[in-house]
């Protein structure tokens, strides 16, 4: 090889480096990774806290490099590519996962060695310090840090009333909007022009006192180009079809006689409503898998950004000081990094 | 949009579903993009050259999914940088195709500007269409899709309420309507994000995937616009005017995306209805817009089949004139008072020849509305920007219908000259010297056996070569060929003689051509009409009122 190998042992210290944007980064201190060893005597309220299994793993995952960095010479290592049994079931295994039928022994070598391939460079570019400075890397990395605050905080399951009490802090997201079911008549501007709204008064006084399923009724206006009748149609579905005024004005018609004229996006309609069902706000036990799921993503949310906290905390931002006593809104927009 | 039907329609037709997912799926595709071009395809390089280049859509590097189509089987035609339907220099006669254009790279990158030819789906299609008639494959088969490529995890895609796509990078709304750049983009130009409208069965993944498969979608500018196509032998005059129309459509016909089937009548006839967004402007009219091929050429028409209002079309051009303008620029409003809600027609293509490969495809325009731009100048109480349109005609396009000839029915046609033809006949390359002695420091007039168009060509002694006459009109820019050719400003191209070549360009699309001789005539062969040699050097004309189409002269 006719360059120089630097490497140094995994989970070891880097060295001291500044990020492009000025923040200053200080090594951790010791007392995050203390909270983690004293956990075992708090109470469970101190188990189910997300920050602390996210401190937990993190500690796991240190304690495990720093076990395997202390395992020989990290430069011999480095020159070595071990894939075991459990490495080549799993490729074979990823290979029948996308539906094809086991790989040859001639398949399989090829795997291995595109395998092989991966990790020369991925080793080479390591030596060669190229996940540095690396828009790309970062953003990974930084994503993966996301990832483990989320999986630590869906470990845990609610306790027993928590998740009701809940949902009665937080009922309003889960409010149904409330539903019609009508007929109606349409008067077409296309054909009408702007008399459409006089005409569809002058239809529905001739409607009066006619039976809902008068015949006659159709004739008098004009083919709609969707449906004639809808039924138990949610307000917001109705505005997607017809425009949000609309939907709002229908949902409001006293059933049981034809109303109107009421303009959509489309003209004028004369509306008879068979029914309406209020919006209302679910009983729990109706939901509760969806009560469930939107805890789940709030508790994930909230552990992401508890986690954040913590490790942003033990970090300086510098700026300079023209910007540091503005907005960070106030920044000029940089180049993307792409 | 779910237009969720429970009514009998169900099982028989396909209604309109997954607007929105398509959206997500599409935005989803274009933050995996590597590349941006602008548009279409790769930087414009001929497909002969670079063999079978991906469709590279605005960020959106397609998949190759079948073998045989070689691009992706959906194209996204507008997203928040712009529409890739057609650039006005490559559709000189059509008059809507000055809309949201972004002729841009990607980060702007030093010493490389856009190329046009080669970078839009109509052109695409066409070549497709070229290909399949010299070569026997068309590997430019694509429908169309709508998408953001929004870099925010919510996608603008309303004149009233564009917030850019680049999050704070596009900067605020003050910035933006001072032009402010990003990575070499003047923000203005961007515009909302397009949908995508799939045509399916039901609402669930499986059946919007087999829709997206057979490319039974189309694309919308932004607003919520509702368009069917269908295309069949078969289809009555009347038959938009029944109630279970879209039954008939699909039994006796085929919908968007798909192949016309073996000729049963003299021409085919297509079924365009559409309705509006119920929350934007009325409809202005329906296009169909048809592309053809002949001897390694292309061509292209924008037919106006149906439309809002009285108007009637002019008598000479046959195009219907404009809506008109309810647009208060000041104030940022539109009122419907012009423009239709529905619109629907059956349209036989009255110039139908079953000898040439074709496709059509629809384009429903909305009535002028103005744009984000003017929106927010009003907000801010500026005067609206002059570098972007005040107002726009919010539109649709369907993924198109293929036409193609059967073995027999292309034999009908005449078959033009290829170079294969003149060597079997003894024709000769002419070499390096004798090109020289042919046209450097000489004028030719030269015939375009494909069109019957004729046209001068100077060649300067100092390697500058310029048109000024195409069947007796001074050249207007597109009107030659496909990109602009400034003849009228007398503002030349450079040639050299390379290799026995003539090596030149049109716009910034270089070709080759090569001349061969067969006994006293002249024939030039352009490198990028698949083997034809339409060109033909031929004495002054006498007169020069034979009209012909206008189309590329070497």
């Amino acid at each position: 090889m006719s360059f120089q190998v630097r490497s140094w042992p995994v989970g070891a210290s880097a060295p001291e480096t500044s990020t492009e944007a000025g923040v200053a980064a200080r090594p951790p201190d010791a007392a995050v990774l203390a909270a983690a060893s004293s956990t075992g005597g708090w109470s469970g309220r101190w188990l189910r806290e997300p920050l602390v299994h996210f401190v937990a793993i993190g500690a796991l995952f240190f304690a495990a490099s720093q076990l395997l960095s202390a395992n020989g010479d990290p430069r011999d290592r480095s020159a070595r590519i071990a894939l075991t049994e459990d490495d080549l079931r799993q490729m074979s295994v990823a290979w029948l996962a996308q539906g094809r039928p086991a790989p040859t022994p001639e398949q399989m070598r090829s795997l291995v060695e595109s395998r092989v391939r991966e990790e020369v460079l991925y080793r080479e570019a390591l030596a060669l310090g190229l996940d540095r400075d690396d828009a790309v890397v970062k953003r990974r990395l930084a994503q993966k840090m996301e990832f483990l605050a989320e999986d630590v905080s869906s470990l845990r399951e609610p306790a027993p009333g928590e998740l009701h009490s809940w949902f009665e802090q937080h009922s309003g997201r889960f409010a149904l909007s409330p539903r019609a079911s009508f007929r109606h008549l349409y008067f077409s501007p296309d054909r009408r022009g702007p008399r459409a709204s006089d005409d569809a008064a002058r239809v529905l006084a001739a409607l009066a006192g006619k039976p809902a399923d008068w015949p006659g009724a159709a004739m008098l206006a004009d083919p709609f180009m969707f449906q004639d009748h809808y039924g138990d149609r949610p307000a917001d579905q109705l505005a997607s079809v017809f425009g949000p005024a609309f939907a709002r004005a229908v949902v409001e018609l006293a059933p049981g006689a034809w109303r109107g004229p009421i303009e959509s996006g489309y003209g004028w309609h004369l509306v008879r409503v068979d029914s309406i069902t209020a919006g209302r706000i679910p009983a729990f036990e109706e939901i509760e898998a969806d009560v469930k799921a939107e805890w789940v993503a709030a508790q994930r949310a909230l552990a992401k950004r508890t986690a954040f906290e913590a490790m942003r905390a033990r970090y300086d931002v510098v700026l300079p000081a023209a910007v540091a006593s503005t907005p960070l809104a106030g920044l000029p927009a940089a180049r993307p990094n792409r | 949009m779910t237009t969720n039907s429970t009514d009998a329609r169900r099982a028989s037709t396909k209604t309109l579903m997954g607007m929105a997912l398509a959206l997500a799926m599409m935005t989803a595709a274009c933050q995996t993009g590597s590349q941006y071009t602008g548009n279409l395809l790769a930087t414009g390089t001929p497909l002969e050259r670079s063999g079978f280049t991906r469709g590279i859509v605005s960020g959106n590097q397609l998949e190759v999914i079948e073998p045989t189509g070689l691009t992706g089987r959906l194209t996204e035609i507008k997203q928040i940088k712009g529409q890739s339907e057609t650039h006005p220099t490559l559709s000189p006669n059509d008059e809507f195709a000055n809309y949201e254009i972004l002729t841009y790279l990607l980060g702007d990158p030093a010493g490389r500007f856009p190329t046009i030819p080669g970078s839009y789906v109509r052109d695409a299609l066409k070549t497709g269409l070229a290909m399949q008639d010299t070569r026997g494959y068309n590997p430019y088969k694509t429908g169309v899709v709508g998408g953001s490529d929004s870099h925010n995890t919510g996608v603008p895609y309303r004149q009233q309420n564009f917030f850019g796509g680049h999050a704070r990078n596009d900067g605020t709304e003050k910035e933006r309507m001072a032009g402010h750049v990003f990575a070499g983009l003047d923000v203005r130009y961007e515009n909302p994000a397009g949908l995508t409208g799939v045509w399916a069965e039901e609402n669930t993944r499986a059946s919007l995937f087999e829709a997206m498969q057979r490319k039974e979608t189309f694309a919308t500018s932004g607003p919520r616009i509702k368009l069917r196509f269908f295309a069949g032998w078969e289809y009555a005059a009347s038959l938009v005017q029944r109630k279970d129309w879209v039954k008939t459509a699909y039994a006796s016909g085929v919908p968007m995306g798909a192949d016309l089937p073996a000729p049963k009548a003299k021409a085919p006839s297509f079924v365009v209805w559409a309705v509006k967004d119920p929350t934007s402007g009325n409809l202005d009219r329906i296009q169909i817009v048809k592309g053809w091929t002949r001897d390694g050429q292309t061509f292209e028409k924008v037919f106006d089949v149906t439309w809002a209002g009285k108007r009637k079309p002019d008598p000479i051009s046959g195009k219907v004139p404009p809506i008109g303008t309810t647009v208060n620029i000041a104030q940022a409003t539109y009122t419907n008072t012009i423009g239709g809600v529905e619109l629907r027609t059956v349209w036989t293509d009255p110039e139908f020849d079953p000898s040439v490969d074709a496709f059509y495809y629809a384009r429903v325009l909305e009535i002028p509305t103005p744009r984000w731009t003017t929106i927010q100048a009003k907000k801010l109480g500026i005067t609206p920007p002059d570098v972007v349109a005040a107002a726009v005609q919010e539109r649709a396009w369907s993924s198109p219908v293929w036409y193609m000839p059967t073995g027999e029915a292309r034999k009908i046609r005449r078959p033009g000259t290829t170079v294969a033809d003149l060597k079997q006949k003894g024709a000769v390359a002419l070499d390096q010297a004798q090109l020289k002695e042919l046209i450097v420091g000489k004028s030719t007039w030269v015939r375009n056996n494909a069109t019957g168009s004729v046209f001068q060509v100077i060649w300067s002694e100092n390697g500058r070569r310029l048109i000024t006459n195409v069947d007796g009109k001074i050249p207007l820019p597109g009107q030659i060929g496909d990109v602009m050719h400034s003849g009228e400003l007398g503002s030349p191209s450079s040639y050299a003689i390379k290799d026995g070549k003539i090596v030149t360009s049109i716009g910034n699309q270089g070709y080759e051509l090569t001349v061969y001789r067969l006994g006293d005539k002249y024939f030039a062969a352009r490198s990028n009409e698949f083997s034809h040699a339409n060109y033909e050097v031929v004495p002054t004309p006498i007169n020069l009122a034979d009209p012909g189409q206008g189309r590329s002269p070497f």
